[in-house]
């Protein structure tokens, strides 16, 4: 099968072979072995990953293209909505703590990815030009591209995020490093849902609609703009114990106040990223193959 | 690493679900789980059934059949696109996919742009792509235009463009859809004399168009398929004979049964019947 000039041992044999894999120099497909061809479709977000994170860049600077502010739009519309924000808290609410205001740029920064990760998942297989690019498909590779390309909306906006923590709060310790680990565990959660959102998304055309509707409801019933404080102990709690949005805004928002996000949140994430992942792997193996027909 | 392409498909056999228009939303769904729609069921249409065919170096295959025989799905089956339901399909070599002049494109960026974004999905890294970009240009000919936004190009312009890009990443195995013969005349005369300076005799083509003159003139083999089934893989003279008479309504299986009586053996030794 190879030309080459020396002899090669297996091992040399099963490194070529790899290696022409992921340069999409072999090509196996086999209706007897669905596994295998899953496996591939995912090894190719792993061989291809550089590729992917270019294309979710891409996908960006295509979305402003012809603008004259650009992807910096994402920006001023976070801007746009803590300046109103604060308005309405000063006047209205009689709020004058200034950590309303990083408390209110982070919520509605994270509510933001938040939002657009889950509504851009839901149909994010329902895109025939997906379809065609004329090579080998990786379904696997969609959902990746695109967490990085809100993963770069969130980045544009890190500079809101950060100065206004800066400014407002003090950061004299390493609490506030606590949003890294707080962001991966959010990311965790996030992708397996998108996939299951984004599967059955392509198959019910009505499920987009549905989840971007649903995901205003979960707007107003999480802390995005209003105090998580505010909400009393008992069974009204349960609107916060139950929503899961609260915990993941909790886990990347405190360290941005200074403060230390109780164990509960990080423990329920990890529960929640767990359980998403293996349903999401049931959802993606069982119907990946018939996306296509879908879209 | 140069591979010795090949190219072969097992008993392939693809079928489109047909029930999903009707049982999109969730109204027809709830009503279903209700039993107000039931026995509507699943219903799938046989897009491909039993392809069989292995190629190697050299072999030049054309797709033939009338519209809706199932060229297409082969084409875009053999590229990846579509995953069999059933059989198996090896593909060893560089792969060139044309399925369409604008596959893969991003119609607001510029097709200089564009060049980059199609080497990239083909895997290709940014200094080899570089290597490309001349010859690209030159076969595309655009001029000053290539700078400007794909979506402000004229068909024929994104066809030139694509065909450029398509075939200058030097591949082993060129799978193309018959877009190819659409173009104006000094368009597809380019890029006809650029396929046949590109091949060589260790290439595979596989290429699925309705222009007989196309097939005489790159392919030395032909695969005839109708309604999904392949009905002969044979030689270029002998294929488009019977896609033609299939064409004029004749029957298929008369069309087989002649050429079986007749004992002709273009191809191996044998004429592959329908339905074996």
């Amino acid at each position: 099968m190879f030309v080459t000039s020396e002899k090669l041992d297996r091992r040399e044999l099963l490194k070529l072979r790899q290696r022409a894999i992921a340069e999409r120099q072999i090509f196996i497909t086999d209706a007897a072995k669905p596994g295998a061809a899953t496996w591939s479709d995912v090894s190719t977000v792993f061989n291809r990953f550089e590729a992917i994170v270019k294309e979710g860049v891409n996908d960006i600077v295509s979305r402003y293209r012809r603008s004259f502010l650009g992807p910096l739009w994402s920006m001023v519309g976070t801007i746009v909505f803590v300046a109103g924000f604060m308005i309405l808290g000063r006047f209205l609410f009689k709020i004058t703590d200034n950590t309303y205001v990083v408390y209110v740029t982070c919520g509605v920064v994270f509510w933001t990815f938040i939002f657009s990760t889950l509504a851009e998942g839901a149909g994010m297989y329902t895109n025939p030009a997906t379809a065609s690019t004329g090579f080998h498909l990786s379904f696997a590779e969609i959902p990746i591209r695109m967490m990085i390309r809100n993963l770069i909306v969130l980045l544009l906006n890190a500079p809101i995020v950060f100065g206004v923590s800066l400014f407002f709060v003090r950061w004299d310790n390493w609490t506030s490093l606590l949003f890294i680990p707080g962001l991966i565990l959010v990311v965790s959660v996030l992708i397996p849902v998108a996939i299951v959102l984004g599967v059955f998304g392509a198959r019910l055309r009505d499920l987009p609609p549905a989840v971007a509707s649903l995901l205003q409801f979960g707007f107003y019933l999480s802390p995005v703009f209003w105090l998580a404080e505010s909400i009393p102990q008992g069974a009204p709690h349960l609107i916060l114990d139950l929503n899961p949005f609260y915990h993941m805004l909790q886990v990347v928002r405190k360290p941005f106040l200074n403060e230390i996000a109780p164990l509960e949140h990080y423990l329920i994430l990890l529960g929640l990223s767990l359980g998403g992942w293996t349903i999401a792997v049931i959802v993606f193996a069982r119907f990946r193959r018939r996306i296509i027909y879908w879209a | 690493m140069e591979l010795v392409p090949r190219l072969s498909a097992t008993n392939v056999k693809v079928t489109f679900p047909l029930h999903i228009a009707e049982s999109r939303s969730f109204k027809i769904k709830i009503g279903q789980l209700l039993g107000a729609h039931r026995g509507t069921g699943r219903k799938y249409k046989s897009a491909l059934n039993n392809i069989s065919f292995t190629l190697r170096s050299g072999d030049r295959l054309g797709i033939v059949g009338a519209n809706g025989a199932g060229k297409s799905t082969l084409i875009k089956t053999l590229l990846g696109t579509y995953e069999p339901e059933a059989g198996r399909i090896i593909r060893i070599g560089k792969v060139a996919g044309l399925i369409s002049a604008r596959t893969g494109m991003d119609p607001e960026r510029s097709g200089y742009q564009n060049i980059y974004r199609r080497g990239m999905q083909a895997g290709l890294s940014r200094t080899e792509i570089d290597a490309f970009v001349p010859k690209i240009l030159e076969f595309a000919d655009l001029g000053d235009d290539i700078y400007r936004a794909v979506r402000t190009y004229s068909s024929g312009m994104g066809a030139r463009l694509g065909f450029a890009i398509a075939t200058s990443m030097s591949a082993q195995i060129y799978i193309m859809d018959e877009w190819i013969g659409a173009g104006d005349a000094r368009f597809v005369e380019k890029a006809q004399e650029r396929i046949e300076a590109m091949f060589n005799e260790e290439h595979i083509l596989v290429l699925a168009t309705h222009v007989d003159a196309l097939i005489k003139r790159w392919c030395n083999k032909v695969l005839v398929l109708h309604h999904g089934e392949q009905i002969a893989l044979t030689g270029v003279t002998e294929g488009l004979d019977i896609k033609n008479r299939i064409l004029d309504n004749e029957p298929v299986e008369s069309i087989l049964s002649d050429y079986n009586a007749n004992n002709v053996v273009p191809l191996q030794g044998k004429v592959i019947g329908g339905q074996t």
